[in-house]
C-alpha cells in the first residue's frame, strides 16, 4: 500500500452531544471529600496558605506554576490517623473552566479525581482525545508529562493537558505543604 | 425523578455518569467508573502491559487476551467484513507513520490488514495473521460506555446514562435532550432513550494539536462533516462515525441503516 493511497484526514471526535447542558455543578468539596474517604471521622478544611519558597518549590517539583497563593485542601482523619487530602483545585482550558477535586494519600498518591463542576466558557469546539491513562496511583516519581507516561493517542485537549498539570502540581503542593 | 451525576476524567476525556436518585447510586456509579477504567487498561495503545499491546508485539503467535478484550475484537472484525473494509482497526501502523499514535518498541510492518488479519483462537486467544498494529480508539470508547451502562445495571441502577465525551448512551425510563453542536452553536435535535449517539467530526487539514486521524484504506476520500449515529450499543454507533465519514454521499444513510445504525443528518430529528 503506497502511502498516497492514504487520504488522511483528520478525525476530530468531538464532544458534539451534548446532555443535557453544557454547564453542569457534580458535587460539593465536602462530598467529594466524603466520597474519598468514606472510613474518615473528621474532615477538617484548611485554608492552605503558600510562601513565595513553597511556590518556587512546587514550580521546581512539577514543572508548573503554583498561581494561587492558597489552596483550599479537606484533611481527612480516622482515629487521629492522617487518611489523606482533598484538594480542591480550578484549570481553566481554552473553552473550559472545570473545578475538580483529588484526593491524595500520605503517601503522596493520587486516590481519585471528581470534576466538581464543568462549565463551557465559550462556544467553540471541545476537541476530546480518546484516550488518556486515567490519574489514579501516579506520583511525582512518574514521569508526568503527557506524551510520556500518560497516553495521548488523539493529542490531548487543552483541558485534558490542563487537568494533568493540575493533578501534577498538587503532588508537588503535597510534597511541599502537606507532608506529616 | 432525581438524577444523581458525577464525572470524572477517564478515555482521554471527561466521563459523565448519572443514575436515578436511590441507595445504591453511589455504588452503581462507582462500578461504572470502573468499567470504563478497565476497558482503558486493557485496550490502550500506549500501554505496554495493556491487552492490546501485547496482542500487537504477539509475532504471529496466540495471545491470552481478556475476554472483554477478545469480545471488542470480535465486535470489530465482524464490523470490518459487514462494512467492507470502510471500519478498520489494523490501522495502527499507518497512524503511526503519520504520527497519530505513539510507535511502540517495534513499528508495524505493514500499514494497515484486513479482516482476516484477526484470528479469533478461541474465547482468550487471538493472534494476528500478519505483521499489522490494531488500535481499538473507533470501538472502544462505545465499548467502554456499554460496559458501564452495564455496570450500572447490575448495580440495580434502572435508569440512567453514561456520557463519554459525546459518546452516550441513555437506559431506563430517562430521556434525554440531544444537543449537536454545530458551527454557530446548539441545535436540539430531540430526546434520546433507550439508545446511543455517537458523533465524529472530520475536517480536511491537520488540526495542530490534536492529530487524531480518520484513515481510508478503501480508496475512498474521507467526507468533511460532521457525522451523528444512533444506534441500540454505543460501541456500534461509535464506530459506524468513521464508516459515515469514508461512505460516499449517496450510500450514506442506507449503508449505515444497513450496520445497524440510524445517521443524524442535517436538519434530522432523533425520534
Amino acid at each position: 500500500m503506497d502511502d498516497a493511497g492514504y487520504r488522511a484526514w483528520i478525525g476530530l471526535p468531538l464532544a458534539a452531544i451534548v446532555a443535557p447542558a453544557h454547564a453542569a455543578d457534580y458535587m460539593t468539596p465536602e462530598q467529594a471529600a466524603a466520597l474519598f474517604f468514606p472510613q474518615a471521622d473528621t474532615q477538617v478544611p484548611l485554608l492552605l496558605k503558600l510562601s513565595k519558597e513553597q511556590r518556587n518549590a512546587i514550580k521546581a517539583l512539577s514543572g508548573v506554576r503554583q498561581r494561587d497563593k492558597t489552596q483550599s485542601v479537606w484533611r481527612a482523619e480516622a482515629g487521629g490517623e492522617l487518611l489523606g487530602w482533598t484538594v480542591v483545585d480550578d484549570v481553566i482550558g481554552k473553552h473550559e473552566y472545570i473545578t475538580y477535586a483529588a484526593a491524595i494519600s500520605p503517601g503522596g498518591r493520587v486516590l481519585g479525581i471528581e470534576i466538581l463542576s464543568y462549565r463551557e466558557t465559550h462556544g467553540g469546539e471541545i476537541r476530546q482525545a480518546s484516550w488518556r491513562e486515567h490519574f489514579v496511583g501516579k506520583t511525582l516519581q512518574n514521569p508526568f508529562k503527557l506524551d510520556v507516561d500518560i497516553p495521548n493517542i488523539s493529542g490531548a485537549t487543552l483541558s485534558c493537558r490542563n487537568v494533568t498539570d493540575g493533578v501534577k502540581r498538587l503532588l508537588a503542593l503535597q510534597r511541599v505543604a502537606l507532608s506529616p | 425523578m432525581n438524577y444523581i451525576r458525577r464525572m470524572q476524567p477517564l478515555l482521554g476525556t471527561f466521563v459523565e455518569v448519572g443514575v436515578a436518585e436511590g441507595p445504591a447510586a453511589g455504588s452503581s456509579i462507582d462500578s461504572a467508573f470502573a468499567a470504563v477504567a478497565e476497558v482503558h487498561r486493557l485496550m490502550s495503545y500506549q500501554d505496554p502491559d495493556s491487552d492490546l499491546s501485547r496482542l500487537n508485539r504477539g509475532d504471529g503467535r496466540p495471545v491470552p487476551l481478556r475476554k472483554l478484550t477478545v469480545n471488542v475484537l470480535r465486535l470489530a472484525r465482524a464490523l470490518m467484513q459487514a462494512s467492507g473494509g470502510r471500519f478498520n482497526c489494523t490501522v495502527g501502523g499507518a497512524l503511526e507513520r503519520l504520527g497519530a499514535l505513539p510507535t511502540p518498541a517495534a513499528a508495524a510492518r505493514l500499514d494497515h490488514g484486513d479482516a482476516d488479519d484477526i484470528v479469533i483462537v478461541d474465547s482468550c486467544r487471538v493472534r494476528l495473521r500478519r505483521p499489522v498494529h490494531i488500535t481499538l480508539d473507533g470501538i472502544a470508547k462505545g465499548f467502554a460506555v456499554d460496559r458501564a451502562v452495564a455496570a450500572l445495571a447490575a448495580r440495580g441502577a434502572n435508569s440512567g446514562w453514561v456520557n463519554a465525551g459525546g459518546d452516550l448512551r441513555v437506559f431506563g425510563s430517562v430521556a434525554l435532550p440531544l444537543s449537536l453542536r454545530e458551527p454557530g452553536g446548539f441545535r436540539t435535535v430531540g430526546r434520546l432513550a433507550n439508545r446511543a449517539a455517537a458523533t465524529s467530526v472530520t475536517s480536511g487539514r491537520p488540526q495542530p494539536g490534536f492529530p487524531g486521524r480518520i484513515v481510508s484504506t478503501t480508496g475512498t476520500g474521507v467526507s468533511r462533516g460532521s457525522w451523528t449515529v444512533l444506534a441500540r450499543h454505543a460501541w456500534r454507533a461509535d464506530a459506524l462515525t468513521k464508516v459515515a465519514a469514508l461512505l460516499p454521499d449517496a450510500q450514506r444513510a442506507a449503508s449505515i441503516r444497513r450496520l445497524g445504525g440510524t445517521l443524524l443528518e442535517a436538519g434530522s430529528t432523533a425520534q
